[in-house]
């Protein structure tokens, strides 16, 4: 008998509301993005950028140089026209100066090609770098985080993130951000020079730069928050174009082509729009940005002219400050690309960073104690639940004890609560109340690899990797001896089975392989497991998905080949549990019923019911 | 007992897609008429296009003629009035081109958002359509790059080509304005193109190597990123993390210096390129100063050809840049095509009705079939199903009970016989109106992203009262109500927060909601543990009371009660005839269960 123990509010359970709260609302509307955060995610991809401290200088000494020819071009320009009238109000022939000006026009040009190259290899190379070191550590996040955190986002927004959003990401990188620089120094210098030949066509070339600044930051503005739509809508066509593929069979039994045609339609046609106004919104101000420019242009061309007419000016000076409007036009193309790929950079940013920034919420504690063989399991009181502010509890109160070479067995329908219960003991979700102890530790306070390691769990959803067999069943223990290899397939009641395909262990199965029915994964993944020598072995509805001789087999050899250890069965097959020590029956996450199978046959309950089901007599 | 699953065996050269970046080439003029026939709708819009294109690389052109004009005519002649007119003159091609340049971009654009949406829909809309033995081998990873990926790719194509067209306008007209303000200042400037084709014979070859290469290493990083996300729970209890980065950590290596290289072929082109816009900058100036100090050009048109040059060498500049974006794209619509090519194996008759059902009786006659051509997997098959009556099929593995329920779905078509449904042949009505008309439990349950309300209502407009009624029905109320949400809850990918077992109990809600008159349930009872099973099993009876069924199990208990039990071995009907004149015949099924067996895998 338990007696109701008042209930503590735990001490953690605001942080983990907070939590879980966090964790259902990512992905959710982002477009709230404030300047602050587009102002850190920035700043944060620009100290990524900053650690490549040879590619970055190299770059930016690029850059220098591009500035410096773009900028020595117009006047070695207007030289060679002022050069020319010079040669014809002199009335000489001599063409020797001209030769000199080409000679260094083409040297110059040069100079500018080789520093594009270094701008835009190292800007690549700088992007390169980042993008790998942002996809290593995002699948070292995805690796961590917890059961919690996959359950609750799909895996296609996820790789959308990991796909797409780092690739936005990169790009921006890779063209825009030594390009930014360029574009800034041209404007700066390209401004001072054109002051120096003249400080009122200079002065005239600010009508150009006021109405550009602020139209690219308006327009950025409204770009970043159409990209993050885009990509969260993305998402979304993503999933459902997964889902459908995966559901295939059922889309087809259902007659349900249309249904799934429309949904997938207005995912896609959201993605359509959204990337129309993008367009438009970028082609407004390219083309706005242009206009400013030409305006600028014809005033001075027009003032210069005057001043041309008055004799205030050279038309070699004139040609020159026009040459140097025109060096200007191609960053001022650029700078409407660039608009677009820093607003869809900053949002990818943040989606990415949202990730990277998660916290797993299952981890080894500080001090955390190391585990031998487990010898010994106990449960008291365990309370859970898969949402934290939900009031309803997946488990309640459940206490159970087992030790060395025990078999425990849990029964119950669908909804009772047993694959939680089994998932609780490797720590993939955490109780919310009671405690759970191995060898008389907290569960909480055991290093988390050595517990996984020491349990193992056959999960009633197979998941087989594209690779071969043998790869499959030392997955968890990479460089495993094949006899090591074939005696857990002898054990798993696979390898005969193994042994009649072409190519025997070497066989890939998955993707590009052979496929395989779902009893012969089942054993797979039970011989997976068996090879870490697990001293507590979770079969957690596995067993009751092979044919009950298979399953009868399987636990023989069980019994002789692997001692010291303890058993959890979990199994909606009465025969499974023959052997078991105890058995626990699970009704609507409580335990409705406990005792050995004999004793448990004598009681009327589910047990006795789902006993006479299985062993049908005949009777006339 | 064990073989290897049907699927691996049957490889039929029909509808098959291919995996191989290699075969395709860099330029592929199939590809592109293709992607032109997608235009065809939007005719006008791209006229209209157009027009903004011309307009636009028209004007980009004339502005440094106006400047051209403006300082031989206005400024040399210190004419102020003139100078005065072609400022407004100015102004107005200014207007111009903001003008033409936004439309050029929106119109341009937008047709192509269309065109990808048109193309990823067709797509998606012909995947529906394919037979199921395309489904079966062909496993989604490749289809979803295919779908995303390519098309994806084919849009970057559709936005670099904007630029592109109006690049290659702009460098024609540039060419011929070059030639007509001096001829031989302007074909001395065209010497170079020339030479820029020899870079990139030389160039070409081993940077579309080093591009492809790249992408490639690209699409492997994202197989293997989704394939460690998909295992991740494996992964977790198995403690395989470390190894697994190891492994993503090698191949994004190799991305990465494969990009790099492809980045170093990218930007190499760049230092020749401007070494040719320097060689005709300087042909202007000593070419141009020549003709000028002769008297025979005037100082406008070197000034003019000047700013031209600039506008020679930015389209060549962009368009190498644009090379790698046409280079996936090519292979990438290859890709897509390639798939929206496949035929349909199993098609409706021309003016095929839909199924009408009255009755709901079902017959197969001598009915023969097998997933590949050399296998046959059911022979001479009749069975006749009768108006509200419940068979239930029972036999061991691989003696085509679940067939049966394939193929009277229309699946896969028959090799010979007939299937008829209340007399018509199934395959002279319409394939839709078979799903619609036949609900079906697979043993594989398949959950949508959604909350239950929407999974269990699917395609039908079953009211929420509806929905809870079905699930009482199936036993599944009871489990839900114990959700977060209860009906409400949202249910996340694949229903990883539900048990196999409950999966199964919403799958069969699914069904129930869609009322048809025949129900078939293909070893829907698998994972449902047998106390479940029979409060199913006594709602199945009321369900089934006024309904065509066809039980499909391996368990004797779940067929047990069936008007008539038809047991299968190796393709061939055994015995038929309901359970206790079957116990009579001293059979196979009345053998297991003298042997208190509970199933067929037992023997």
């Amino acid at each position: 008998m338990h007696f109701p123990k008042p209930h503590l509010p735990n001490p953690h359970i605001a942080e983990r509301i907070a939590h879980a709260k966090q964790l259902l609302h990512i992905g959710d509307n982002l477009s709230h993005l404030s300047h602050k955060k587009e102002f850190e995610v920035l700043k944060r991809i620009t100290k990524m950028c900053l650690r490549y401290k040879k590619y970055i200088s190299l770059g930016v000494f690029g850059v220098f140089g591009i500035v410096a020819s773009q900028l020595y071009l117009p006047f070695l320009l207007g030289n060679g026209i002022d050069k020319s009238i010079e040669i014809i109000s002199s009335g000489s022939s001599k063409l020797n100066d001209l030769y000199i000006v080409g000679f260094l026009i083409i040297i110059t040009s040069m100079v500018r090609g080789l520093f594009g190259f270094l701008i835009q290899y190292y800007g690549e190379k700088i992007g390169n770098n980042i993008t790998t070191n942002l996809r290593s550590n995002f699948h070292k996040k995805l690796q961590s985080l917890s059961f919690s955190f996959h359950d609750k986002i799909h895996s296609g927004n996820l790789m959308s993130r990991g796909i797409l959003d780092i690739e936005g990401v990169g790009l921006f990188v890779r063209t825009g951000f030594l390009r930014t620089l360029e574009i800034f120094l041209l404007m700066f210098f390209g401004g001072i020079l054109l002051v120096s030949v003249d400080w009122k066509i200079g002065l005239l070339s600010l009508i150009f730069i006021i109405p550009t600044a602020s139209l690219a930051t308006t327009t950025r503005l409204r770009l970043r928050k159409i990209w993050t739509k885009i990509q969260q809508f993305y998402s979304d066509l993503n999933t459902k174009l997964q889902e459908n593929l995966i559901g295939v069979r059922v889309v087809r039994a259902f007659g349900g082509q249309n249904h799934e045609i429309k949904k997938f339609r207005s995912s896609h046609k959201n993605v359509t729009n959204l990337t129309i106004e993008s367009i438009e919104v970028s082609a407004l101000g390219q083309a706005l940005i242009g206009f400013f420019f030409l305006i600028t242009w014809s005033l001075i061309i027009w003032v210069s002219g005057i001043q041309v007419i008055s004799g205030s000016l050279t038309l070699g000076e004139m040609t020159q400050s026009l040459v140097y409007l025109g060096m200007l036009q191609r960053p001022v193309r650029m700078i409407g690309m660039m608009v677009n790929a820093y607003a869809r950079a900053t949002s990818c940013g943040l989606r990415l960073f949202e990730i990277l920034d998660k916290k797993p919420n299952i981890k080894s504690p500080n001090e955390a104690k190391s585990l031998d063989k487990i010898h010994k399991i106990e449960a008291k009181n365990i309370v859970f639940k898969f949402d934290h502010e939900s009031e309803k509890n997946i488990l309640n109160k459940i206490s159970f004890k087992t030790s060395k070479n025990q078999i425990l067995g849990i029964i119950g329908p669908p909804g009772s609560g047993k694959s939680s219960l089994a998932q609780l003991i490797p720590r993939f979700y955490d109780i919310e109340d009671g405690s759970l102890t191995i060898n008389d530790i907290d569960i909480k306070n055991i290093d988390i690899i050595e517990l996984r390691k020491q349990v193992g769990i056959i999960s009633q959803n197979t998941f087989l990797f594209n690779m071969t067999i043998k790869e499959n069943i030392s997955y968890g223990v990479p460089n495993s001896e094949m006899d090591e290899i074939i005696k857990c397939a002898q054990i798993a009641e696979i390898h005969d089975f193994i042994e009649t395909l072409p190519e025997k262990y070497e066989t890939t199965v998955g993707e590009f392989g052979v496929s395989l029915s779902g009893g012969q994964k089942q054993r797979i993944s039970i011989a997976r497991t068996l090879l870490k020598k697990p001293s507590l072995v979770i079969f957690d509805d596995s067993l009751s998905a092979l044919d009950s001789i298979t399953d009868q087999k399987i636990r023989e050899h069980l019994k002789t080949s692997i001692s010291s250890q303890i058993t959890i069965i979990i199994s909606h097959r009465i025969d499974s549990l023959e052997h078991a020590n105890e058995i626990i029956v699970l009704d609507k996450g409580k335990i409705s019923q406990r005792g050995t199978p004999s004793e448990l046959l004598k009681e009327d309950g589910i047990y006795k019911t789902i006993s006479d089901i299985q062993h049908p007599k005949y009777e006339k | 007992m064990i073989s290897i699953n049907k699927t691996s065996k049957k490889v039929k050269k029909t509808e098959f897609l291919e995996d191989n970046l290699e075969v395709i080439s860099s330029y592929d003029q199939e590809v592109l008429n293709k992607f032109i026939t997608y235009l065809k709708p939007y005719k006008r819009k791209v006229l209209a296009g157009l027009v903004a294109v011309l307009l636009f690389a028209g004007v980009v052109v004339a502005i440094p003629v106006l400047v051209k004009i403006t300082i031989d005519n206005a400024i040399s002649e210190k004419n102020s009035l003139a100078l005065n007119l072609m400022f407004v003159v100015l102004i107005i091609a200014s207007l111009i081109h903001m003008f033409s340049n936004y439309f050029q971009q929106k119109l341009l654009g937008k047709i192509g958002e269309n065109v990808i949406y048109d193309i990823r829909t067709k797509m998606f809309n012909h995947l529906q359509k394919l037979s199921m033995s395309f489904a079966d081998k062909t496993k989604y990873g490749g289809l979803m790059s295919r779908v995303q990926g390519d098309v994806g790719a084919l849009q970057e194509l559709f936005q670099a080509g904007i630029h592109a067209i109006a690049d290659i306008l702009t460098l024609i007209c540039v060419a011929i304005i070059l030639i007509t303000l001096n001829w031989i200042m302007g074909l001395m400037i065209l010497i170079v193109l020339p030479i820029l084709i020899l870079v990139k014979i030389f160039w070409l070859p081993m940077a579309r190597r080093a591009f492809l290469d790249a992408s490639k290493a690209r699409s492997i990083v994202s197989g293997v990123l989704n394939e460690h996300l998909n295992g991740v729970r494996v992964t977790q209890s198995l403690n395989r993390e470390i190894k697994n980065q190891e492994i993503f950590d090698e191949k994004i290596a190799d991305s990465l210096y494969k990009q790099d290289k492809a980045a170093k072929y990218g930007s190499g082109i760049m230092p020749p390129v401007e070494t040719l816009t320097g060689l005709s900058m300087a042909i202007i100036i000593i070419i141009g100063g020549y003709l000028v100090i002769n008297e025979s050009i005037e100082i406008g048109i070197m000034v003019a050809s000047l700013l031209y040059i600039q506008r020679l060498f930015d389209p060549i500049r962009t368009l190498t840049m644009h090379y790698s974006v046409v280079q996936r794209a090519m292979a990438s619509g290859h890709r897509i095509f390639e798939l929206l090519e496949l035929p349909i194996e199993i098609k409706d008759e021309p003016n095929s009705k839909p199924l009408k059902i009255e009755k709901g009786k079902i017959e197969l006659k001598n009915v023969s079939f097998g997933y590949e051509s050399n296998n046959q997997i059911l022979s001479d098959i009749n069975l006749s199903i009768k108006e509200n009556e419940t068979i239930g099929l029972v036999g061991p593995t691989g003696s085509g009970k679940t067939s049966i329920a394939a193929l009277i779905n229309r699946f896969y078509d028959i090799w010979d016989g007939e299937i008829l449904i209340d007399n018509q042949d199934i395959r002279k009505v319409s394939q839709d109106s078979l799903g619609l008309n036949i609900s079906m439990v697979l043993q594989d349950p398949v959950i949508f992203s959604g909350t239950v309300l929407e999974n269990i209502r699917y395609r039908t407009n079953a009211s929420d009262e509806e929905i809870i009624e079905a699930s009482k029905t199936v036993g599944a109320d009871e489990f839900i109500n114990r959700l977060p949400d209860t009906y409400s809850t949202h249910l996340y990918e694949g229903g990883s927060n539900l048990s196999i077992g409950e999966k199964q109990l919403i799958s069969f809600a699914r069904a129930l909601v869609c009322d048809s008159k025949i129900f078939i349930l293909d070893e829907a009872t698998a994972y449902i543990d047998s106390y479940t099973e029979l409060k199913i099993q006594n709602a199945l009876n009321k369900v089934l009371e006024n309904r065509t069924g066809i039980i499909i199990a391996h368990r004797l208990s779940t067929i047990r009660n069936a008007d008539k039990i038809v047991v299968l071995d190796k393709g061939k009907i055994l015995e038929i005839g309901p359970h206790d004149e079957l116990m009579k015949n001293k059979g196979l099924y009345s053998n297991l269960w003298a042997k208190h067996q509970s199933s067929f895998d037992d023997l």
